[in-house]
C-alpha cells in the first residue's frame, strides 16, 4: 500500500491539533475550491514522493518525544486525506497508540472512506465551507449532499466532542449571514465545537 | 525585531526538552545557538539533543519511558485549528513551499553540523559492571567536524544511538578511575566503508582501543558527495568516557 504526498511538516505548534504536531499532507483532492491554499495537491509536478504506511511512521518517530509529551501527533491533511483512509487507518495502527490522529478534511467522500478510518482517529477537524448547496457548488465546482450525508453519520457514530467544524468567511462567496444560517444548520444535526475563520485569497 | 517563525518554534521544543529532562532527573543543558542563518525549528544539533533525552530515557525506564513522558508539556498545545486548506492563522500555510522535510532530512545523521552539541550519554552495556539504574558512567559525546561537500558523508542511522549503545566502558578502566576523551579520525571512502582509523587524542590504550573497535564495527556509511559523485572524506568522533562524580 503506497500513497502520494505533497508535504510532510514537522514542529506545527497548536496549529492542528493540541502540542506538537506534524502535517502529513496528502497529493489530490475531489473539490476544486477557488482559494484553495495548497494547489499542489492537484498539480503532478509537486508530487513530493510516494511512501508506504511503515515508511511514514518510520519517518514521524523522530518527534516520538514531542508528542509524548505535548499531547500532539499527526494531523492528516492534504489535498483531501479521506481520500487516503485505508492508508491512514494503516498508519495509525502501526503508531504508539499514545500518538494523537488529526484529520482536516472536507468530508466530500463516499462514506465508507469516513466509516474505515473513525475508529483510529482523535479528532476531526471539518472545513464545510458553507452549508448552502448553491455557494458550496459554486466555490467548490461540487455538490456537498455528500458532505450532509457524512455529516449526519458522524453525528450518529462519532463522539461529536472530537469534532471541530470550520466555518470560513469565503469573499466574494458568502456572508456573515451564511455563516450564521450554517452554523445553525450545523447545531440542529448536533455539532458544537465551531472555528469561524477567514479565507486567505491566494493571488496566482 | 520579532522572532521568526522557526525560531518560534526551536524555542518551544526546547522548553519541551527541558521539562521531560527536569521531570526525569536527567542532567541536561540546551546550548546556545549562534546559527545566524534561518532557523527552521529544528536542525542537527537540536535533533541530536532529542536523541541523547530519548536514549537516557530508555536506559532509565525501559519501554515503559513513555509514560514517564506523557502529557509534561502540555501547555505547548492549546488548539486553534486555523490551517487546513484555507486559514488565516500565522502557524498555519500551504505546505510544501517551506518546511517539507525530505527523506534526507529526517534520517538524523549528518552530524558533521553539529558544532556544539556537547550531551552527556549515561552508558550501560552488557559489560557493565553495575546496573542502570545507578547510571555509573557516563560517555560524553561532542563536536564532530567535518569539510564541506554537497552532502557530508553521514552515519545510516542514529549515530549516537548507536556508539551509546555499543561503547562499553572497560571495567579495569573503570576500576582504576580512568576517564577522559577519546577523539579518533577515519576515513569514510566513497563505497562508505571506513578505513586509516587513527586516535588522535589518547587517553588510555583500553579507552582508546574501546573506540577504535567500535568504530571498525560500524556498518558502512553513506559517502559525501561532490558534484553529485561519492568521495572520500574525513571523520573526527570523539567520545568521552567520564565517571560520575563521588
Amino acid at each position: 500500500m503506497q500513497a502520494p504526498l505533497i508535504g510532510i511538516e514537522r514542529h506545527r505548534l497548536a496549529t492542528d491539533g493540541e502540542g506538537v504536531t506534524t502535517l502529513v499532507a496528502f497529493h489530490g483532492c475531489t473539490l476544486r475550491c477557488k482559494y484553495c491554499l495548497n494547489p499542489q495537491c492537484l498539480s503532478d509536478d509537486r508530487l513530493l514522493r510516494v511512501i508506504t504506511p511503515q515508511e511514514l511512521v518510520d519517518e514521524l518517530i523522530i518527534d516520538n518525544l514531542y508528542f509524548l509529551a505535548t499531547g500532539g501527533g499527526v494531523t492528516f491533511g492534504g489535498g483531501e486525506p479521506l481520500m487516503r483512509s485505508d492508508f491512514i487507518a494503516e498508519c495509525a495502527r502501526l503508531m504508539p497508540s499514545q500518538w494523537k490522529v488529526n484529520i482536516e478534511t472536507a468530508l466530500n467522500v463516499p462514506l465508507q472512506n469516513l466509516e474505515t478510518v473513525c475508529p483510529h482517529i482523535d479528532h476531526l477537524i471539518i472545513d464545510i465551507k458553507d452549508m448552502s448547496p448553491d455557494i458550496y457548488e459554486a466555490y467548490t465546482g461540487r455538490s456537498n449532499q455528500r458532505v450532509v450525508e457524512n455529516l449526519h453519520w458522524l453525528a450518529q457514530n462519532f463522539a461529536l466532542g472530537s469534532v471541530t467544524i470550520r466555518l470560513p468567511h469565503i469573499p466574494n462567496y458568502n456572508t456573515n449571514e451564511d455563516i450564521m444560517r450554517s452554523r445553525k444548520a450545523l447545531e440542529r444535526i448536533g455539532f458544537k465545537q465551531f472555528d469561524e475563520f477567514n479565507y486567505k485569497v491566494r493571488e496566482n | 525585531m520579532a522572532k521568526t517563525r522557526g525560531r518560534t518554534i526551536c524555542d518551544a521544543l526546547k522548553q519541551v526538552r527541558q521539562q521531560i529532562a527536569d521531570a526525569n532527573g536527567i542532567k541536561y543543558s540546551p546550548r546556545e545557538c549562534h546559527h545566524e542563518g534561518e532557523c527552521r525549528g529544528t536542525c542537527p544539533a537540536c535533533e541530536a539533543e532529542t536523541d541523547f533525552l530519548e536514549l537516557n530515557l530508555r536506559r532509565k525506564f525501559g519501554s515503559g519511558f513513555t509514560k514517564k513522558v506523557a502529557g509534561l508539556a502540555l501547555s505547548v498545545g492549546v488548539a486553534s485549528f486555523a490551517s487546513c486548506t484555507n486559514g488565516n492563522n500565522e502557524n498555519a500555510g500551504p505546505v510544501g513551499d517551506t518546511v517539507s522535510v525530505s527523506l534526507e532530512d529526517t534520517t538524523c545523521v549528518n552530524r558533521n553540523l553539529v558544532d556544539s552539541v556537547d550531551v552527556e550519554v549515561a552508558a550501560s552495556t552488557a559489560s557493565s559492571t553495575k546496573s542502570q539504574d545507578e547510571d555509573t558512567e557516563i560517555i560524553e559525546m561532542g563536536e564532530i567536524s567535518g569539510k564541506s561537500y554537497d552532502a557530508e558523508a553521514s552515519f545510516r542511522g542514529n549515530l549516537w544511538k548507536y556508539l551509546g549503545e555499543n561503547v562499553i566502558y572497560p571495567a579495569s578502566c573503570e576500576k582504576d578511575s580512568i576517564q577522559g576523551r577519546v577523539v579518533v579520525k577515519f576515513d569514510i571512502l566513497p563505497d562508505g566503508s571506513l578505513d586509516s582509523i587513527v586516535v588522535m587524542q589518547k587517553v588510555d590504550p583500553r579507552l582508546d582501543a574501546e573506540v577504535v573497535r567500535v568504530v571498525k564495527a560500524m556498518p558502512k556509511w553513506n559517502p559525501a558527495k561532490l558534484k553529485g559523485e561519492p568521495v572520500k572524506s574525513t571523520f573526527e568522533l570523539p567520545v568521552t568516557f567520564r565517571l560520575p562524580e563521588d
